[in-house]
């Protein structure tokens, strides 16, 4: 093993969790190429914290731990094999391939020779690298092998895989050991891999590492690998470990006030943060357009297709309402005024000042939610993580088409909304007020002919909407984007994202009130 | 740390962006909240006008993008205007005297309009003290023989009982009075005891500003016969029959009593005619000493200040159409109230004071078209008394109302500023303080009416947010009606335009606009001045002609129809024609 070539070599790993506690301390890991390392350890020990410490300290530390290492050497980039393979489900199983190829370092072709050849390596069916194969019915197995064949594919040579025979049969489980075993060697790669299933170890690792919580360090295990007896010794050597393990040392503890003073700021910049991050990776996703239309069609579908119907309807509803109020109000109410000069005095004001904040909050709690959801569920399943684990950037693969989906879908829906007004209040004037006159001239005027003085509304109804839609699709991928822990961490980023942008929304209408008002001398 | 401090570049370069965002928003939404709105100069400044000869009145409009954009209006027609940039330019040479509404109307979508409205009072201005031709009369010679005779008969043989000469048993065997050119022919003959005849032309021409001059212009033979005459011929006879025998011999007695006959039928002819010419010429002299016309009279019963001296003005024509006499009526105005016009505020609290901060330019006297009446003309079959009002005169009259401030006093007296205050009170937040009368109102012919304009008049209201003074301008056209029960003609209003600016020196901007329109003002007015509301003040004719012409006949005359119009031909002209009983 010695002349085999070091992948990666970590010496000096200390993570501290965000309370200042320490989880590891001193932790030495090497791994050759063609080995696998297989880490076990009492839940909550800190094995997944770990492999994050290794291939994204910078998640870890986003999230309050501290990382330090005295001494690092990686040789190729870590592929992340989450657990049930974590497939882009926005994706066909070839375009998961192909999307690791295209992103490969270095570049690889990615064409459907390519993909099937991968399916191949990992005895999968070639059908599949067919275009339109969903990957939301594959088996667990099925699914790791295809999530080892996209890591591989992006050129990774160092894998990390986390518990990947979990809801596997023992036949599928030494499949999958097997085929695993098979690349790994082929490809002069190396594998971590974190799990429980001692049978599965046994049969695929060369060495063994036991995370002592007690210690706060990884113990090699004298256990010799792929013998007839490794399982049984292994089997031993790991419950006497964890009958000693106390299990006192999982967990978080309460983050202070300063971590909480840090989260609530990060919370708030975050948007910010998104937005400055997605601009920035503008050129970058122009060089991959493939990738950019993978993620934006979705995003179009959640944030502008499925709440497009649903605006057209509402806004058609709110147009028709407002002026049966102000008719009722104004023209059938105690003022001796003529219904014809009512919404000749309305013309377009209610729509101007009422589409653009209506039309924001609904699609914060539509499309926003959506894509918060989305991005959120992608995180939830480890999605993020195999992304990252292929070196592809999220910003510039899923905020930026997401950001500027939203964005888009944010300006057609406004003026959907609008038209919806405009439509419900032509519609009223016509039915209820037909004395009015020419109600598409009455409710349009001030959109296409507005006074001087009301020009402003115009403006600032143009200007708002494009605040808005920058806003909204900051805040709900800035949200939606977060690593999720939990289901209750996604509908929380939904909600949140809703309550901030509502929030910010009448704050910033207020505001520009001021601004008009206060440029007039009022 | 090294993401964290990352996530913290990421968020500050946020932040920067979003600032450079949120400013750039800002000023683009300041820069559209500080556009100026529509706004008009005038330029040169167009006030009041001598003439309109080569008259032009010219606007710059504020945005050259609004100026293709405007209608341009002078007293509600659409006039061309010529564009220039941002000049709109309007020719008013057509325009004749008296004020002019130039609107300059900005129509956007949605039926919303904007105007601004510059008045300008055209001249030329007749001179403060002149006396122009007010009114002429005409009165059928139908009407005389119809209306005035019967009177006249039953006086004259009442007169011719009661002297002895004729007697209780005096009948009148003729009585008529004949208008020819220029002159009267009176036919006359009574008998009783004697019989006397008399046919006498006289003709009449004013003489001074109140008096009528009668001459006898001829006289006929003057019939005399009867009793006294037979007792005179029978005498000269005899007295000639003995002088013949005296001096000469009896046989050319007979001869001498024939001419002594004649000669004393001569001497009573004679005798006749000079007595009947002496006492004619004594009455007519008697007659044309007596002024016939007061020295002054109040227009409005019990208002001093609108006392007018009235005259008789121009010929007086008698013709076969019958008498027509034009008058003259002099405006009464204190001299110092004259010489300077001096705006009057009617406060909401009733009180009338002087407002030297209008400045809408004063007039320097009132319009004057330059109508003359005309003469008898022909009148129809129908018609018994014609008068025709001179629109000089109306004007020179309500010219010398609102310099002497009676105009702002009848305001005040009809309660009009604290009513527009209550109404506007009832829902605007809007306060009508007052009511400042700058120009005297002017009437202007306009088709077959006459049009009352009104321009400078200076409403002081207040929480409306508007800059600069906010004048009044409109025109309305006065509706009579006569009301055939009741012999009231009642005066009515119609508004044809009204409109509000905000005038700050020569820059006109639109205000209340949407007020007006809202408030459906100028239908209000209509349905408040329509005739039949009482709101304006009527005439009670029938009354007035009853007591008139209690001397010409008992119980005097009473109005059956009553008719007023302006003659197309004579647009400055208001004609009544009535038809009496």
């Amino acid at each position: 093993m010695s002349e085999r070539p070091v992948l990666l070599a970590v010496r000096g790993l200390c993570v501290d969790r965000p309370d200042g506690s320490p989880l590891l301390v001193d932790v030495a890991l090497e791994l050759r190429a063609r080995e696998v390392v297989a880490i076990f350890g009492a839940s909550g020990a800190g094995k997944s914290t770990l492999t994050t410490a290794l291939h994204e300290p910078d998640s870890l530390r986003a999230r309050g731990f501290a990382v330090r290492t005295a001494d690092a050497v990686q040789v190729s980039a870590i592929g992340i094999v989450p657990q049930r393979g974590a497939l882009f489900d926005h994706l066909s199983a070839a375009d998961n391939v192909a999307l690791a190829l295209r992103n490969a370092e270095p570049a690889a072709a990615a064409n459907s020779a390519a993909v099937r050849a991968w399916f191949d390596r990992v005895d999968l069916p070639a059908a599949w690298s067919e275009p339109g194969h969903a990957v939301a019915h594959v088996s667990g197995g099925e699914a790791q092998r295809l999530a080892v064949a996209r890591t591989l594919a992006g050129g990774r040579r160092i894998l990390m895989l986390d518990e990947p025979s979990v809801g596997l049969d023992p036949h599928r489980v030494a499949l999958l050991a097997a085929t695993l075993r098979g690349q790994i060697d082929a490809g002069e790669a190396a594998a971590l891999v974190v799990t429980h299933d001692l049978g599965f170890a046994a049969a695929f690792a060369d060495r063994f590492l036991y995370m002592d919580s007690s210690r706060r360090a990884l113990v090699e295990l004298e256990v010799p690998a792929r013998t007839d007896e490794t399982e049984a010794r292994l089997a031993a050597v790991v419950r006497e470990r964890l009958a000693r393990e106390t299990g006192g040392g999982g967990g978080q503890t309460r983050a202070g006030w300063w971590g909480r003073i840090r989260a609530v700021v990060h919370e708030w910049a975050a948007p910010f943060a998104t937005a400055a991050r997605v601009l920035a990776a503008v050129p970058a996703a122009l060089r991959r357009p493939r990738d950019l239309l993978e993620v934006l069609r979705p995003t179009l579908m959640q944030g502008l297709v499925r709440p497009g119907p649903f605006f057209a309807v509402v806004s058609l509803l709110v147009g028709a309402t407002l002026l049966y109020i102000f008719h009722r109000a104004l023209g059938g109410g105690g003022l001796p005024v003529r219904a014809d000069r009512v919404f000749s005095l309305i013309g377009s004001m209610h729509v101007l000042a009422l589409a653009p904040p209506l039309s924001a909050i609904l699609f914060a709690a539509t499309s926003g939610s959506a894509i918060a959801a989305w991005l959120g569920g992608m995180s939830l399943t480890r999605q993020t993580a195999a992304l990252r684990g292929l070196g592809i950037s999220e910003a510039r693969y899923l905020w930026l088409p997401a950001w500027f989906g939203l964005v888009f879908a944010y300006v057609v829906l406004a003026g959907v909304f609008t038209a919806g007004m405009l439509a419900g209040g032509v519609a009223y004037l016509k039915i209820r007020a037909p004395e009015a006159g020419d109600a598409v001239a009455l409710v349009t005027a001030d959109l296409m002919d507005p006074p001087a003085e009301r020009e402003v509304f115009r403006t600032r109804a143009l200007v708002l909407v494009l605040i808005y839609a920058v806003g909204v699709a900051s805040d709900a991928v800035a949200k939606g984007g977060r690593d999720k822990s939990s289901a209750e961490s996604v509908t929380a980023a939904m909600v949140g994202s809703v309550m901030a942008c509502t929030l910010w929304v009448v704050a910033v209408e207020l505001v520009s009130l001021v601004v008009v008002y206060g440029a007039r001398g009022g | 740390m090294a993401r964290a401090a990352g996530d913290g570049r990421w968020a500050l370069a946020g932040l920067v962006l979003a600032a450079i965002v949120f400013g750039a928003s800002g000023q683009i939404v300041k820069d559209s909240a500080t556009v100026e709105p529509l706004r008009v100069a005038v330029v040169p400044p167009l006030v009041v006008a001598g003439s309109s000869a080569g008259l032009r009145w010219t606007g710059r409009v504020e945005s050259t993008v609004m100026a293709g954009r405007m209608t341009a209006r002078v007293d509600g027609a659409v006039v061309p205007a010529v564009v220039d940039g941002d000049l709109v330019r309007v020719d008013l040479a057509g325009a004749g005297p008296g004020h002019h509404l130039i609107e300059m109307a900005l129509t956007q979508q949605g039926g919303r309009t904007q105007v601004v409205t510059d008045a300008v009072l055209v001249g030329p201005f007749a001179e403060m003290w002149r006396e122009p031709c007010a009114l002429r009369l005409t009165i059928a010679a139908g009407a005389i023989e119809r209306l005035v005779m019967p009177a006249v008969r039953e006086r004259l043989l009442a007169a011719a009982r009661a002297t002895e000469l004729l007697g209780d048993e005096t009948t009148l065997e003729r009585a008529e009075v004949t208008l020819q050119d220029g002159s009267v022919r009176v036919r006359v003959a009574v008998a009783g005891l004697n019989r006397v005849a008399i046919d006498a032309t006289f003709a009449a021409a004013p003489s001074g500003r109140s008096g009528l001059l009668l001459t006898l212009e001829r006289l006929g033979p003057v019939e005399f016969t009867g009793a006294l005459r037979t007792k005179v011929d029978v005498g000269g006879a005899a007295i000639g029959g003995v002088a013949v025998g005296a001096a000469v011999s009896g046989p050319l007695a007979p001869l001498g009593a024939l001419v002594g006959y004649f000669l004393a039928d001569g001497l009573v002819d004679r005798r006749a005619r000079q007595e009947v010419e002496e006492r004619l010429r004594g009455a007519l002299a008697v007659v044309s000493a007596v002024p016939l016309l007061p020295e002054r009279a109040e227009l409005l019963v019990g208002e001093p200040r609108s006392a007018a001296v009235p005259g008789f003005c121009g010929p007086l024509e008698i013709s076969a159409v019958g008498v027509s006499a034009g008058f003259s009526l002099r405006p009464v105005v204190d001299a110092v109230d004259a010489a300077a016009l001096v705006a009057r505020v009617v406060t909401t609290e009733g009180d009338v004071s002087e407002d030297r901060d209008v400045g809408v330019g004063a007039s320097p006297g009132p319009i004057e078209q330059g109508v003359s009446l005309p003469g008898s003309g022909d009148l129809a079959a129908e018609v018994d008394v014609r008068v025709d009002l001179s629109i000089d005169a109306v004007n020179a009259v309500v010219d010398a109302w609102t310099r002497s401030g009676l105009l702002a006093a009848r305001v005040r007296a009809a309660g009009w500023v604290p009513r527009v205050d209550e109404q506007l009170r009832e829902w605007t937040a809007l306060r009508l303080a007052g009511v400042s009368v700058a120009r005297a109102p002017v009437v202007m012919p306009a088709g077959d009416r006459w049009a009352l304009s009104f321009s400078g008049l200076r409403l002081h209201l207040r929480g409306g947010g508007e800059t600069g003074a906010v004048l009044a301008a409109g025109r309305g056209f006065i509706r009579p009606q006569f009301h055939a029960e009741t012999g009231v003609l009642e005066l009515g209003g119609a508004v044809d335009r009204l409109r509000l600016t905000c005038v700050d020196g020569h820059l006109l901007a639109p205000c209340f606009g949407a007020l007006l329109e809202l408030g459906e003002v100028e239908t209000r007015l209509d349905e408040a001045l329509a005739p039949g509301t009482g709101r304006l003040p009527g005439l009670d004719v029938r009354g007035l002609l009853r007591a008139g012409t209690a001397e010409v006949r008992s119980g005097g005359l009473d109005v059956a129809a009553l008719d007023v119009g302006v003659p197309s031909a004579l647009p400055g002209v208001l004609r009544v024609t009535a038809r009496l009983r």
